[in-house]
């Protein structure tokens, strides 16, 4: 389900992750061998609308109870030893197997997520795996990661744009400031997302 | 600055009956349309046009421009604070008061740390404003539930302090921005 990454390959990925600014990220490419069967059994979860003062986007329930035979699929790959295994390879943490509370989550024109710093108890990695359209900067919805400055949010260093079937991971610290920038165009942003502990 | 206040929220009947429809709501709050009279009305408008905004900004709190200044006197006036002093039963001598002009990308957010023991009130200067920009005034109750309340001009929302944000603005609203008196009443 998920690819197998060449030594060579994880030795660039492991460089990268360290050496990422403002804090420590890794981007992997072509992450699944069917990404478009597992954004096809996404469409066909239920998704609730998500309404803060923080956020306003369209959220799955817990994906452990996913509707979908392509969906359960790609949790279960996402909570396997082997995922741990690779992130932890990369990040140089080590991480227990089976990532917990996964969801969907859709942006759509409008939709946002503000600076926030992803913190609680036992998160260590955050990943984010993209299974919607490709962005630009013209459509928003970037992953827009802040430098600090004291105990709060500075400048955005960074802006990864979704593209599909990739998947953004970075380490889960105090200093971990990231927010999904507005999508300004007609495209959807589909994601699936958890934390490894 | 005297008697800028539309008359008829001078009467002590009325003043009754919004301090009785501040206290019933949860969290405490009240909108008074037709706060000031039309001709402080427009005096406001045009002093409130000569200030400078400035982008103020802290991420992971609040996003907007803002102005302060003498234009914003009346708000720090007895006349404004008697009247807040009247429909909150709080006696109040302090009025930190800015103008905040809210565009696209701008809001407010709620922190565990927010004082809840002080009045805070909007007072709004946009003639028209569509509910799908966001940009709206959310209050919280303590058990959760959310009331939207939607910008109108020369209107007063007085309320308990800390239990409201400004939603983010979004593209939508393309160039067009919330303009807002803002403060906070000790």
């Amino acid at each position: 389900m998920i690819r197998s990454f060449s030594d060579h390959e994880l030795a660039a990925l492991s460089r990268q992750f360290r050496n990422a600014k403002p804090f420590p990220h890794a981007v992997l490419h072509n992450v699944l061998d069917d990404s478009r069967k597992a954004l096809a059994g996404l469409r066909k979860e239920p998704f609730t609308l998500k309404d803060t003062d923080l956020f306003t986007f369209k959220q799955t329930n817990n994906l452990y109870y996913a509707r979908t035979g392509a969906v359960k699929r790609v949790v279960a790959a996402l909570s396997s030893p082997g995922f741990s295994h690779l992130i932890g390879r990369i990040s140089g943490k080590k991480l227990r197997a089976g990532a917990v509370d996964v969801f969907g989550a859709l942006y759509e024109q409008g939709d946002y997520l503000l600076c926030h710093d992803d913190q609680l108890e036992g998160r260590t990695i955050a990943f984010i795996l993209y299974l919607g359209d490709d962005f630009s900067a013209a459509d928003g919805g970037a992953l827009a990661l802040h430098s600090s400055k004291g105990k709060h949010p500075s400048a955005v260093v960074q802006r990864l744009y979704p593209e599909a079937n990739s998947l953004v991971f970075f380490e889960v610290s105090a200093r971990s400031w990231h927010e999904v920038e507005e999508v300004l165009s007609g495209k959807k942003r589909y994601s699936i997302g958890g934390w490894l502990h | 600055v005297a008697a800028l206040i539309t008359a008829a929220f001078l009467k002590q009947k009325v003043l009754t009956t919004i301090r009785e429809s501040y206290e019933s709501n949860n969290p405490r709050g009240v909108q008074v349309a037709d706060f000031l009279d039309d001709g402080a009305y427009k005096n406001l408008l045009r002093s409130v046009g000569t200030l400078k905004l400035k982008k103020t900004e802290m991420r992971d709190m609040y996003s907007f421009f803002a102005a302060g200044g003498k234009g914003l006197a009346f708000f720090r006036s007895s006349e404004f604070l008697s009247f807040v002093s009247a429909v909150t039963g709080r006696v109040l001598s302090s009025a930190d008061v800015s103008v905040r002009m809210f565009m696209h990308g701008n809001y407010t957010l709620m922190h565990d740390d927010r004082e809840t023991d002080a009045v805070e009130f909007y007072f709004d200067m946009t003639p028209e404003w569509n509910p799908s920009w966001g940009g709206y005034t959310v209050f919280l109750s303590e058990h959760g539930e959310k009331l939207a309340v939607q910008p109108a001009p020369n209107t007063l929302l007085l309320a308990q302090s800390g239990r409201s944000y400004v939603k983010y603005v979004n593209c939508r609203a393309g160039g067009e921005g919330r303009l807002v008196v803002c403060g906070l009443l000790k």
